[in-house]
């Protein structure tokens, strides 16, 4: 547990610096949520749907997923496809596996308007905007987590 | 040729954006839930030490009054922006949030690493995202 820790403090500070090398390379925030606006801009180019688009957004999102391989390359050593999701398994998405991709495609559908509407996701908001001390930031990170955690603890509460 | 450059810079970045992020724990389905059960404070310790580590990162580089690397650009930080617009969207983004445990950024790591359910939530973002775009279009046609 302790290493877990210290991983935490670590990894955090880090991270954080990610953040600021972010502004330093490219000249602007990191985000993960607009790059997801740029790939839908790509697909339908009729209209500007949104306000700002963002190339680069799309190439730090294309290193996303490769991050995630090259972590189980390194640590695991072996990769598997897998469909569960730990505690979550045992209420809701126990039912059927149509369910489970019901209730994770609404739940994404969920994320995806409100970050645009929010004009950002976690990273925007907590990681960026928290670092920049915006307060509208500060506010929206706030309440995406008290959401969250409400709804979490009523999920659970009636598994 | 500059642009290029940035773009692997991008790809650079978010690769070790994402590898760090696994690192944590934060595309783990339980960690995730401890952070919003108050029973694992993992991922409450990592947001404050990267919010820490980047504040004071910032605060150095606009001192300095830093230019962007490879373009040698003003660095564009982003600015205030409170609207009716952001409240709603922190509660869609809060549901959607706790229904997947997941956010845009975990999501698509977790494809890397084999977790296929992020395949369903990603599909759902970028409808998510594509109805914000109409949603948008309308109401700036209307005010």
């Amino acid at each position: 547990m302790e290493s877990i820790t210290l991983a935490a403090w670590i990894g955090g500070s880090l991270i954080g610096t990610l953040i600021v090398l972010h502004f330093i390379i490219v000249g602007q925030g990191a985000g993960c949520s607009l790059g997801y606006a740029t790939m839908v801009h790509k697909v339908q180019k009729k209209k500007n749907l949104f306000g700002n688009i963002d190339p680069y957004k799309l190439f730090f999102m294309i290193g996303l997923p490769l991050g995630g391989l090259a972590h189980v390359l390194i640590f695991k050593q072996e990769f598997n496809f897998t469909f569960d999701m730990g505690d979550y398994d045992e209420f809701l998405y126990a039912a059927s596996n149509e369910l489970k991709i019901a209730v994770l495609f609404i739940g994404g559908l969920l994320l995806g308007f409100g970050a645009r509407m929010a004009g950002g996701c976690t990273t925007g908001h907590a990681l960026v905007g928290g670092a920049l001390l915006r307060w509208s930031s500060i506010l929206a990170a706030l309440l995406f987590f008290a959401i969250a955690m409400a709804t979490t603890w009523l999920l659970f509460s009636f598994s | 040729m500059q642009t290029n450059i940035v773009k692997i810079f991008s790809i650079i970045l978010g690769l070790s954006f994402g590898f760090l992020l696994v690192s944590v724990g934060a595309t783990n389905y339980n960690v995730q839930k401890g952070m919003f059960l108050f029973d694992d404070f993992t991922l409450p310790i990592v947001l404050s030490t990267a919010m820490m580590s980047g504040m004071i990162g910032t605060w150095v580089i606009r001192r300095i009054k830093a230019r962007s690397l490879i373009k040698q650009e003003e660095i564009d930080y982003p600015h205030d922006r409170f609207s009716k617009r952001l409240l709603l969207g922190t509660v869609a983004f809060g549901l959607g949030w706790a229904l997947t445990a997941s956010c845009p950024g975990t999501a698509f790591i977790m494809i890397g690493e084999g977790k296929m359910t992020g395949i369903p939530v990603i599909i759902g973002i970028l409808a998510g995202t594509w109805l914000f775009g109409l949603y948008n279009v309308r109401s700036r046609k209307t005010s």
